[in-house]
């Protein structure tokens, strides 16, 4: 082996040793690509105006829709409850739940604008009661201001209820989150939650 | 030693990732002034009517977050801000990504909790279980300056 007198070369974590700002320099070089990218965007479009306001980056969340036909053609029965029909947005899925970590990290480069989530309904018509959870999933389109349904569609920005022709048939309106998870163990045939906020009673009627 | 080069590579951009997560987030607390104002009052407010008032993390918001929610916003603001100087800076990297590790922790017990909170603690994990600061980062400089130190490990 030829010996050499300049010695080994030094290693690239020794030569590094020389340029400690380096550790500094990259990570904020990072940041402020980063940063320029965002340039002040909100995370999702504004929703201040709209009727119906849903949270795109909530991914466990529940948000109950009250919607009426109009003319309204359900009549309650005597001593009944009012017959309603509420459409219930659901928490995202487990896999869906663990998806929207890009939609925080690429926050920084792309505005959240859609969103979907599971759906099901909730019926009552005076005399039964129905949970009917749909196959398929309700679309939000913020930017548009549009809830897409199975069935039919929302206007979010003033609440009207669209048939699939977009014609008007009715109305709907967010529920106080309370007021769903009270109606949903009314559904259940469970109490009322202790301390809930209207406190009120169920109406006393199980399934 | 290229699977290794790889390795420390993966690991020390989910570092960088992690801290300009972190570093977004404390800077939009800053903004919002969350020091001097009940801004997290009113986020804690929300977020209660968002959950099932059932729930564990309701429990909490009602009496822990809402009433203490003034050394809390102390907590998260400069919590974030330290998380994210250190995890980009290496400086004290294993420390940081506990920090963030309790993050998580505290964003469940508060009520914040879905499945990707998992995610993100495996991808805070590689900080804690690896001396990324000694590969890049202010740590390696501090320890030759304080040898024996278990801060910059």
């Amino acid at each position: 082996m030829a010996a050499s007198f300049e010695g080994p070369r030094p290693r690239p974590a020794e030569r590094r040793q020389g340029r400690p700002w380096s550790a500094l320099l990259v990570p904020l070089a990072a940041v402020a690509v980063l940063s320029a990218c965002n340039a002040g965007k909100p995370l999702v479009p504004p929703n201040d105006g709209f009727a119906i306001k849903l949270n795109l980056l909530c991914t466990t969340c529940d948000d109950f829709l009250h919607c009426r036909r109009e003319p309204d053609e359900a009549v309650a029965t005597p001593g009944g409850p009012e017959p309603r029909l509420v459409y219930r947005l659901g928490e995202k899925s487990f896999w869906a739940q663990i998806a929207t970590i890009g939609d925080y990290l690429f926050q920084m480069f792309r505005q959240k604008r859609t969103d979907q989530r599971p759906v099901s309904i909730y019926r009552d018509d005076g005399i039964t009661r129905t949970v009917e959870p749909l196959p398929t999933r309700a679309f939000i389109d913020a930017a548009a201001g549009t809830l897409v349904l199975p069935d039919t569609r929302i206007d979010l920005r003033n609440g009207d209820w669209l048939n699939d022709r977009g014609e008007r048939i009715g109305r709907c309106e967010a529920m106080v989150r309370r007021d769903g998870y009270q109606m949903v163990r009314e559904f259940l045939g469970r109490a009322p939650a202790a301390g809930s906020v209207n406190g009120a009673p169920a109406a006393g009627k199980s399934p | 030693m290229t699977i290794r080069k790889f390795g420390r590579g993966v690991a020390l951009a989910l570092r960088y990732l992690v801290g300009v997560f972190f570093l977004f987030a404390a800077i939009n607390k800053w903004r919002e002034n969350y020091l001097f104002s009940n801004k997290l009052y009113r986020v804690l407010s929300d977020r209660l009517l968002e959950i099932d008032p059932e729930s564990f993390g309701a429990w909490f918001i009602e009496h822990i977050g809402l009433p203490y929610y003034q050394p809390l916003a102390w907590m998260v603001c400069w919590g974030e801000t330290f998380i994210a100087l250190g995890l980009l800076f290496g400086f004290m990297t294993r420390t940081a990504a506990i920090g963030a590790v309790l993050f998580n922790v505290m964003l469940t017990i508060g009520g914040y909790y879905d499945a990707s909170l998992i995610v993100l603690t495996l991808m805070y994990l590689p900080a804690v279980l690896l001396p990324t600061g000694q590969w890049f980062g202010l740590d390696r400089r501090m320890l030759k300056r304080y040898p024996g130190s278990i801060w910059f490990r």
